[in-house]
C-alpha cells in the first residue's frame, strides 16, 4: 500500500498528520514555555536572556518545522515530485535533531514537556521521512526527464531559504511585538514595523506555492525577493565587519601607499600602447599580458603595504561572532539562488518581453532599494511623528496637528521661511542668468573648451563645507579679499578723479542686510556650473540650420538669440529654474557651514536650518517633522505652479 | 546523482551547525563596550585610542571599542542623537557640561549614584568642584545622582601677539602694573593704530565671550539657583556697555567674524580663547605670541571653567563595567597621556594633576599657570536643569547681536531680556 495518493491536491492521513506534527512543531517553539519558563521567541529576541548565546542555533527548530510544513504541502501538490519533498523532509528531521542535540549540550535534561514533544516530533518526521525515502526514492533513482536535477536542487534550497525567512519574519515581527518601548516611538510606529516584518513570511509562504506549481510569478517574487535580500544581507555583512567604520583607514591606507599606483598606470600605458599595435603583432599579447602582470603585482604590493592582511585577520576576527556566520551564509545563499533562478528562465515558460522587463526592473534595483531604505522609510515615519510630541528619549503621543499650529504661531519659523523666499529669488537670477551666458560661451568650438567646461564645473561637485570655509576667507572683513579688491576700488577711484568715497568695508557675514546676499553668492557659484552643464546640452539640442535660416532672414547674433535659442530653450530653462528654485528652498549647507555666528542670526536663518536646530539642538523631533513637511508642502505648490504657468505658456505658444 | 544529494545535504547541515559552534564559542566571550569622545584632531584621536588600547589590555574580561564621533558632515552631537534615537548610541559617550541637564532630564543617560557609592576608590572630591556640583544635581527629590565624571576641563585666556605689543611699544598683558579692562581697551587702541588691517581685540560669537564681560562686571546669566534669568540688572550694562564700546570704535574685529584666522595671520592684538587653541596656535602662528589671563573687571576677574563629561547610556547592558570604564577614563594617569597633548587640563584637582598640565609645552615658553588661574576665578558654565538652554542661547544670542550691532542699547538689552527667554525656564 502507498502511504501517498498519485493525484495531486489530495490529502491522505499521512499528510495531514505531516502537516499537524510539523505545524505543532513551530507552535510549541514560539509560544509555549520551552525551557526556564521562557518561549523560542523570547530566546530569539531577548539578547538578556541566559540563551542568548545560542539564538542561531535556536533559528535551526522553526527552520526545521517550517522547511517540514513546505515539504509535506509539496507531497500534496506535485506527486511526480515526491522524492525530492522527501528527501527535504529528512533534512528537516535531520536539522531538528541537530538543534536538540546542541540545545541539550547546554541543558541537559532541563527541558520542558514542550521541548520534549517537539523533539521527539522531529524522530517521528525523520521515521517518516525514511519510510518515504524508501518508497519513493529508492525506486525511483531517476528524475523526470523534463526538470533537469539541479533544477529540483534549486527549487529545494529556495524552499528551504524562504522557509528562513519565515522563521526569521516571524522572530522579527515576535521581537517587535515583545518590545516595550520600540525605540520610543511608539504604538503605531511598533504596529507599523511587525507587520513589515511579517512580509517575508507572506512571501516565503506564497512564493514557495507558487515555485512548486512552476508558476511564473512566483519565480519573479523569489527573484525580487532575494535580490532585496541579497543587498540587506550584504550591507548588514560589510557593517559587522567594521567596514562602513573603517572606511577612513582603507582611504588612509590608500593614500598613504598611492606611490604604488603608479604600477598601475603603466599597466594601463601598456595596455594603451597594445591597442595601437596591429592585431598580427606578436607584441601586442606579450604587453598585454605585461600589463596585467604588473597591474595586478602593484595592486597586490598596495594590498599587502595597506595592511590588507591584517585587513583580512580583521575581518576573520569578526567570525567569532554567531551573527557574522548567519549573515555571510545568508548572504551567500541569497546570491547563489538568485543567480541560479535567473537562468531558470525556460523551466517556467519564460517569454522574451518577460525577460525584457525583469531586466529593466533589474536594472532599476539599486536605486529602487536604496529609495525604499532611505527615503520612503524615513519620509513615512517623519510624516507620523509630524503628528506627535516626539522629543529624544520619550516615546511619543498623538497631538494632531498642533505641531503645524505651532510652527505658524513661531515667529522664528515665519522669518526662516520669509528668509528662505528671499533666499529663492535671489538665487535664481544669479544661478541662471550667468550659467546661460556661460553656457554660451563654452558651446563655441575654441580649443581647450572641455578644460573650461571642467572648471567651472567644479564647484558644484566640490563639498560645501570645504568650499565654505574658503568663502569665510574669501568674505572676511579684515583678511578678505572681497573687501581688499573694495578698498582697492575706493583707493583708485579717489586718486584718480579725486572723489572722497570711503571705504565700504562691508561686513559680509555679520551685518544682517548683507548676510543673505553673501550665502546667496557662494550658492549661485556652487549652482551655475550645474546648471551651464544643462544649458549646454540644450544649446547642442538646436539644429543649426535653424540658425542659418535667421541668418538668410537677415537675423543678427542677438535676433537669433531672442528668437530662436530662448524659445528653443524653453524645456531646459524651465527644468533649470525648476532644479534651482528646490534647491534653494532646501537651503541649509551654505548658512551653516558659511555662518560663524551661533546661535545662527535671524536673518541667515533658513528654513531648513530652523527645523535641523529644533530637532538636534532642541530635540523636539516631532515639531522639527512638522516643519519638514511645511516645506514640502511649499516647495511642492510652487512646483507645481511653475509646471502651471509653463503648461499654460506652451498651449499659448 | 545521489552522490550530489548527499553532498549538499551533508554541506547545508554543516552549514547550518557552524553558527552553533560559534555559539558555544562565544557563551564564553568577553564584554565589549563601546565608547566615544569628541577629538578636535587625529592626534587627539590617535591619544585616545592607545588610552584605549591601553585600558583594554589590562582590564580581564572586557572589550573596548573606542569610535572617533562626528565627521566632517555630521557633527558630534548630531550623529550621537542619531544614535541614542535608533538605540544604536554607545555604552559611554561624553557630552558638553551644558547638555548633562536634558540629557538627565530626558532619561537618556544613566544616574550612576548608586554605581559610585559602592566603589571604594571613588571620591567626588578627586574632581573640581563647579562641575561636580551640576554633576551630582538631582532631578528627583530624595534621590542622590552622578550623571557621570569631567573628562577634562578649560578656561579662556587672552592670546596676544607679542610682536605687535613690542611694535606699539606696550607691556605684554598682564605683565604690567595692572590688567584691567582700561588697560585692555588702552592696548587695543594702540595696536589698532598701527595700521588700517590691523586690529587689537577679537572675540569669537557665541555665549561665552559675551558672558565673560557680563560675568566681570558682576552679573550673571542666571540667578543664584538657576531658576530665572539673572540679566536684568545694572551690571550687566556695565560689562556689555564696554564690550559694545570696542566694536563701536572699530578697536575689536566686527561680532560674528571667527577672530582666529585674522590672529593666525597676525593682524590682531589679542584674541580671546580657550586652551583648546594652544595647539593649533603653536603649529600655525609664525610670531612671537603668548597667553594672559582675562583682564579684571569692575566686578572682579572672571572666567569660564568649561568642561564636559563621560555618560553612561542608559540602555548600556553592561551598566557595571561602563561606570568602571568611566573611572578609568578619568584616572589620574589617563589623563596625564591625554593631558600631554596640552588641548586640555586634567579634570582632577590635584596638585598633581596641575604640574602634569603646567609641564606641557615645555619649550614654548607658554604661559599655561593663565589658564589654571583662569580656573581659579572661572564660573562653572551651567546644565540648565530648570530651562530650556538651546532656546535661551538663542533668545541671548540674538539679542546681544542686536547689542554690538548697534539695534539695540546694553540697557534695553538688560530691560528685555528676562522678559523674552522668561517662558522657557520651568519654574514660571
Amino acid at each position: 500500500m502507498k502511504l501517498l495518493p498519485d493525484q495531486p491536491n489530495r490529502f491522505s492521513p499521512l499528510n495531514l498528520i505531516l502537516l499537524a506534527a510539523a505545524s505543532l512543531m513551530l507552535i510549541a517553539f514560539v509560544f509555549l514555555p520551552l525551557g526556564d519558563g521562557l518561549s523560542g521567541a523570547t530566546f530569539l529576541t531577548d539578547p538578556s536572556s541566559s540563551d542568548a548565546n545560542m539564538t542561531p542555533a535556536l533559528f535551526l527548530l522553526p527552520l526545521a518545522a517550517v522547511s517540514a510544513l513546505l515539504m509535506a504541502i509539496w507531497m500534496v501538490y506535485d506527486p511526480p515530485h515526491r522524492e525530492v519533498a522527501a528527501f527535504g523532509l529528512m533534512l528537516s528531521g535531520l536539522i531538528g535533531l541537530a538543534y536538540f542535540a546542541v540545545y541539550a549540550l547546554n541543558h541537559g535534561s532541563d527541558l520542558s514537556t514542550a521541548g520534549q514533544l517537539a523533539g521527539s516530533g522531529f524522530v517521528v518526521l525523520l521515521v517518516i521521512a525514511l519510510v518515504l525515502t524508501f518508497q519513493y526514492v529508492l525506486p525511483r533513482p531517476r528524475l523526470a526527464a523534463a526538470e533537469d536535477s539541479g533544477f529540483m536542487i534549486d527549487l529545494l534550497a529556495c524552499i528551504f531559504l524562504n522557509s528562513f525567512l519565515i522563521v526569521l519574519g516571524v522572530m522579527a515581527a515576535a521581537a517587535v511585538f515583545q518590545r516595550e518601548d520600540f525605540f520610543d516611538l511608539g504604538r503605531p510606529v511598533q504596529t507599523f514595523a511587525g507587520l513589515v516584518c511579517l512580509l517575508p513570511v507572506l512571501f516565503g509562504v506564497v512564493s514557495s506555492l507558487l515555485l512548486i506549481q512552476r508558476h511564473p510569478d512566483g519565480r519573479y517574487i523569489t527573484l525580487a525577493a532575494y535580490l532585496l535580500g541579497g543587498a540587506l544581507s550584504g550591507f548588514y555583512l560589510l557593517q559587522l565587519w567594521g567596514v562602513f567604520i573603517g572606511i577612513d583607514d582603507i582611504a588612509n591606507a590608500l593614500y598613504q601607499n598611492a606611490i604604488f599606483l603608479v604600477g598601475v598606470a603603466a599597466a594601463y600605458g601598456l595596455i594603451w600602447l597594445a591597442g595601437r599595435l596591429s592585431d598580427k603583432n606578436p607584441w601586442q599579447g606579450r604587453l598585454e599580458t605585461i600589463a596585467g602582470g604588473v597591474g595586478m603585482l602593484s595592486l597586490l604590493l598596495l594590498l599587502w603595504r595597506g595592511g590588507a592582511l591584517q585587513g583580512i585577520g580583521s575581518v576573520l576576527d569578526t567570525y567569532g561572532d554567531s551573527r557574522v556566520w548567519v549573515v555571510t551564509l545568508l548572504a551567500a545563499a541569497f546570491v547563489i539562488l538568485f543567480w541560479r533562478l535567473l537562468h531558470r528562465g525556460a523551466e517556467f515558460h519564460e517569454t522574451p518581453d518577460q525577460q525584457a522587463a525583469w531586466q529593466g526592473w533589474l536594472m532599476l534595483a539599486p536605486n529602487i532599494i536604496g529609495f525604499l531604505l532611505f527615503f520612503a522609510g524615513p519620509l513615512l515615519l517623519s510624516f507620523y511623528l509630524s503628528f506627535t510630541n516626539d522629543t529624544v528619549g520619550n516615546v511619543p503621543s498623538f497631538t494632531g496637528l498642533e505641531n503645524y499650529f505651532a510652527a505658524f504661531r513661531d515667529e522664528l519659523f515665519l522669518r526662516s521661511l520669509w528668509n528662505t523666499f528671499v533666499f529663492c529669488l535671489m538665487l535664481v537670477p544669479l544661478a541662471v542668468i550667468p550659467a546661460l551666458a556661460l553656457s554660451i560661451i563654452l558651446n563655441s568650438k575654441i580649443p581647450g573648451m572641455k578644460i573650461f567646461r571642467a572648471i567651472y564645473f567644479l564647484p558644484s561637485v566640490a563639498a560645501v563645507v570645504g568650499t565654505a570655509l574658503i568663502w569665510r576667507w574669501l568674505y572676511d572683513p579684515v583678511i578678505g579679499f572681497f573687501n581688499y579688491i573694495g578698498q582697492q576700488i575706493v583707493t583708485f577711484l579717489n586718486s584718480t578723479f579725486g572723489t572722497s568715497l570711503a571705504d565700504p568695508n562691508i561686513q559680509w557675514l555679520t551685518d544682517g542686510r548683507v548676510m543673505l546676499f553673501s550665502i546667496v553668492l557662494l550658492a549661485a557659484w556652487q549652482v551655475i556650473g550645474f546648471n551651464t552643464v544643462l544649458f549646454l546640452a540644450g544649446l547642442q539640442g538646436i539644429p543649426r540650420e535653424l540658425y542659418e535660416a535667421a541668418y538668410v532672414d537677415g537675423a543678427g547674433r542677438w535676433r537669433q538669440f531672442l528668437n530662436v535659442t530662448l524659445p528653443l530653450l524653453g524645456p531646459t530653462t524651465f527644468f533649470v529654474v525648476i532644479t534651482t528654485v528646490i534647491t534653494g528652498l532646501q537651503v541649509f549647507n551654505e548658512p551653516y557651514a558659511l555662518i560663524f555666528q551661533r546661535p545662527m542670526p535671524e536673518a541667515a536663518r533658513t528654513a531648513v536650518f530652523h527645523l535641523y536646530d529644533m530637532g538636534f539642538s532642541r530635540f523636539e523631533f516631532g515639531y522639527a517633522s512638522a516643519v519638514a513637511w511645511i516645506l514640502f508642502a511649499v516647495i511642492f505648490t510652487v512646483t507645481l505652479l511653475q509646471f502651471r504657468i509653463n503648461r499654460s505658456r506652451a498651449y499659448e505658444g | 546523482m545521489k552522490k550530489q544529494r548527499l553532498i549538499l545535504a551533508v554541506l547545508l547541515v554543516a552549514l547550518m551547525l557552524l553558527p552553533s559552534l560559534a555559539a558555544v564559542v562565544n557563551a564564553q566571550d568577553e564584554v565589549t563596550l563601546r565608547w566615544r569622545t569628541r577629538p578636535d584632531n587625529q592626534a587627539e584621536i590617535d591619544v585616545y585610542t592607545a588610552a584605549s588600547e591601553a585600558i583594554d589590555e589590562a582590564w580581564e574580561g572586557v572589550t573596548l571599542e573606542y569610535e572617533p564621533g562626528g565627521s566632517e558632515t555630521a557633527s558630534y552631537q548630531d550623529v550621537l542623537i542619531s544614535e541614542i534615537e535608533a538605540g544604536t548610541a554607545p555604552d559611554v559617550f561624553w557630552i558638553p557640561g551644558t547638555d548633562v541637564a536634558r540629557f538627565a532630564e530626558a532619561g537618556l543617560i544613566l544616574n550612576l549614584a548608586d554605581l559610585a557609592a559602592a566603589d571604594e576608590d571613588f571620591s567626588v572630591e578627586d574632581f573640581y568642584a563647579g562641575p561636580m556640583s551640576f554633576l551630582t544635581t538631582s532631578i528627583e527629590e530624595g534621590t542622590d545622582a552622578l550623571w557621570g565624571l569631567p573628562r577634562d576641563v578649560s578656561a579662556f585666556a587672552v592670546y596676544y601677539n607679542a610682536d605687535l605689543f613690542d611694535e606699539a611699544g606696550l607691556p605684554y598683558p598682564g605683565e604690567g602694573e595692572s590688567w584691567t579692562w582700561d588697560d585692555l581697551y588702552a592696548s587695543a587702541e594702540a595696536i589698532r593704530g598701527l595700521g588700517d588691517e590691523i586690529y587689537g581685540f577679537g572675540i569669537n560669537s557665541w555665549w561665552a565671550n559675551w558672558g565673560y564681560f557680563v560675568n566681570a562686571a558682576g552679573s550673571s546669566f542666571f540667578n543664584e539657583d538657576y531658576t530665572a534669568c539673572g540679566l536684568n540688572n545694572e551690571n550687566t550694562v556695565v560689562g556689555l556697555e564696554f564690550a559694545q564700546s570696542l566694536f563701536e570704535n572699530d578697536l575689536a574685529i566686527a561680532w560674528g567674524n571667527d577672530a582666529e584666522p585674522p590672529f593666525l595671520a597676525g593682524t590682531l592684538g589679542m584674541f580671546v580663547n580657550g586652551r583648546w587653541a594652544t595647539p593649533g596656535t603653536l603649529a600655525n602662528a609664525d610670531f612671537n605670541w603668548n597667553v594672559a589671563p582675562l583682564p579684571e573687571g569692575p566686578g572682579g576677574p572672571s572666567n569660564w571653567i568649561f568642561w564636559g563629561a563621560y555618560v553612561v547610556n542608559v540602555n548600556t547592558e553592561h551598566p557595571e563595567e561602563a561606570w568602571d570604564l568611566v573611572t578609568r577614563l578619568t584616572s589620574a594617569e589617563i589623563q596625564g597621556q591625554i593631558a600631554s597633548l596640552g588641548a586640555n587640563i586634567p579634570s582632577r584637582a590635584t596638585q598633581e594633576a596641575v604640574d602634569l598640565f603646567l609641564g606641557t609645552f615645555p619649550d614654548s615658553g607658554i604661559n599655561n599657570q593663565a589658564f589654571i588661574d583662569g580656573l581659579n576665578v572661572g564660573v562653572t558654565e551651567a546644565p540648565l536643569f530648570n530651562g530650556n538652554w538651546p532656546a535661551i542661547d538663542t533668545a541671548y544670542g540674538n539679542a546681544i547681536t542686536q547689542v554690538f550691532n548697534g539695534e539695540i542699547t546694553a540697557q534695553e538689552f538688560a530691560d528685555t531680556i528676562c522678559d523674552q527667554v522668561a517662558g522657557e525656564f520651568d519654574a514660571q
